[in-house]
C-alpha cells in the first residue's frame, strides 16, 4: 500500500475546519499517513461551484486509489452539493470504456437523530452512485448522535480507518461498534431538547418563541 | 394552509428524462379536481445550498437566515395541503437540483426531538402537514433505484409529518409504474 493516493470528500457545508465529518474524517484517517497514503481533501460544496473547480474535483477523482466520503445527514439524503458532485462524477466515469481503473470508495454518514439506522437511505443512495461511477464500493460506517465521541464511536471509526488504511473493506466489526447506541434514546430527547433550548437561550430567543409559526 | 393548495417541486434537469409530461399531468388531475397547484422549477431558482447553521431553529425560528426564494418555497409548503416532487431518480434519490429546496424546508420542523413510532424524530412546528408525492422519473424500470426512492420518499414524509405517502414512477417513453401517477395522486389527496 505504499505510495497510494487517497481523496477525502467532506460534504458538510462547514468546510474543512471544525465539522463534525472533519473530526470524524481526522480520526478515520489517522493511520493512513503510516501506512504510506499521501491524502487530499474536497470541501464538495467548494468543488461544485465553478466548472474549473469540478474539472479539479474530476481529476482528483481520477488521480486517487481510495475515496473516503464523510457527510452528515440531510433530510434521509446527502448535502445538495455532495449530490452534485456524485452526478459530475458518475456523469464523466460512464462516459470512460471499461478499462480505466476503479478507485475504492468508502462513506461514513452521521446523523443527528440517536439511532445511526437513519442513514441507511443514504447509505443505499451511496452505493448506487458507487455502481454508477464504476467505483469499487468498500463499505460504510454510520453514525448517530449527532457527532457525541462515545468510546464506541471512537473504537468503531479507529478499526474502519486501521483496515482502510491496510487496503480492506470496512470490517463488520467496525460497523457493528458503531451501531450500538451512544446513550439511551429517552436521556438523549431529554438531554437534546434542554441543549436546543439553551443554544436558543443564548440568541436571545425564549422558550415560546422558539415555537413560532411565521407561515401559519 | 389552504385544503386545495398543492405545491409542487420540480426538479428536473435540462438532460435526461424530462419533467414535463409527468408535470402536466399532475397539474391536470389537480385542477381536475380543483386543486389550486403552485410549481417551482429549482433549476432556474437561485438557491444557496443549507449551511446546516441551525439559526433557523435557534437565531429566527421557523425562518431561514438566508434571503432567498427558498424563504417564499417554505411558506408555499407550510400553507399547502399537498406537496409533490417531480424528480429525475438519481441513484435512487432526488436530484442535486431539487435536494438543493428540501435541505432548506428545515424551517417546517422544531430542534426539539420526540418518539414517532420506535424512532427519533424531530417535533412538528405547524398543526398540519403536506401530504407527500413523490415522483420519480426515469429512462426505464429500475427496481433497485425505485426501492430506494420509496424508501426515500416514506422517510420524507415521517420527518415532514406528512398525512399521506406515495411514490410513483414516469419512464422515458411516458408509460408509468405502480401506482400510475392518478392512482398515487388519489392515495395523497383522498
Amino acid at each position: 500500500m505504499k505510495g497510494k493516493r487517497g481523496l477525502v470528500l467532506i460534504g458538510s457545508p462547514k468546510g474543512l475546519e471544525g465539522s463534525n465529518s472533519v473530526r470524524h474524517a481526522q480520526a478515520l484517517t489517522e493511520t493512513f499517513d503510516a501506512e504510506g497514503w499521501s491524502l487530499e481533501w474536497l470541501h464538495l460544496h467548494h468543488a461544485v461551484e465553478s466548472e474549473e473547480a469540478i474539472d479539479d474535483l474530476l481529476a482528483k477523482v481520477d488521480r486517487a486509489d481510495q475515496i473516503l466520503f464523510v457527510a452528515p445527514l440531510y433530510v434521509d439524503s446527502l448535502p445538495a452539493p455532495a449530490i452534485r458532485a456524485f452526478e459530475r462524477i458518475a456523469a464523466q466515469r460512464s462516459r470512460r470504456s471499461g478499462n480505466s481503473k476503479a478507485p475504492r470508495f468508502s462513506v461514513l454518514l452521521h446523523c443527528g437523530f440517536i439511532e445511526p439506522k437513519h442513514n441507511a437511505t443514504a447509505v443505499e443512495i451511496c452505493r448506487l452512485f458507487s455502481e454508477a461511477a464504476a467505483l469499487e464500493w468498500f463499505g460504510e460506517l454510520t453514525l448517530g448522535g449527532g457527532g457525541i465521541p462515545s468510546r464506541r464511536v471512537r473504537r468503531a471509526v479507529a478499526e474502519a480507518g486501521t483496515a482502510l488504511a491496510k487496503g480492506f473493506p470496512i470490517p463488520p466489526e467496525a460497523q457493528k461498534w458503531a451501531k450500538r447506541p451512544v446513550m439511551p434514546r429517552l436521556a438523549f430527547i431529554l438531554g437534546g431538547n434542554l441543549m436546543w433550548r439553551r443554544v436558543a437561550k443564548g440568541f436571545g430567543i425564549t422558550k415560546v418563541d422558539l415555537l413560532a409559526q411565521p407561515y401559519e | 394552509m389552504d385544503d386545495r393548495a398543492a405545491c409542487i417541486l420540480d426538479g428536473g434537469s435540462a438532460e435526461g428524462v424530462s419533467s414535463e409530461v409527468a408535470l402536466a399531468r399532475v397539474v391536470d388531475v389537480l385542477t381536475a379536481q380543483g386543486w389550486s397547484p403552485t410549481t417551482y422549477r429549482a433549476r432556474d431558482l437561485e438557491v444557496s445550498p443549507c449551511r446546516g447553521c441551525f439559526a433557523c431553529w435557534v437565531k429566527t425560528p421557523g425562518v431561514c437566515i438566508i434571503d432567498d426564494v427558498a424563504r417564499e418555497i417554505v411558506r408555499t409548503v407550510a400553507q399547502s395541503a399537498l406537496l409533490v416532487l417531480v424528480t429525475p431518480v438519481t441513484f435512487g434519490g432526488y436530484s442535486s437540483e431539487l435536494k438543493k429546496v428540501i435541505d432548506r424546508l428545515i424551517p417546517l420542523i422544531l430542534p426539539y426531538f420526540t418518539f414517532v413510532g420506535r424512532e427519533v424524530h424531530h417535533i412538528r412546528r405547524y398543526p398540519r402537514y403536506a401530504s407527500l408525492l413523490g415522483v420519480g422519473l426515469l429512462p426505464r424500470p429500475d427496481p433497485k433505484q425505485e426501492k430506494v426512492f420509496r424508501s426515500l420518499v416514506r422517510r420524507n414524509s415521517i420527518n415532514f409529518h406528512a398525512a399521506e405517502t406515495e411514490a410513483c414512477f414516469v419512464y422515458g417513453d411516458g408509460t408509468e409504474g405502480e401506482p400510475s401517477l392518478a392512482e398515487g395522486l388519489a392515495e395523497v389527496i383522498g
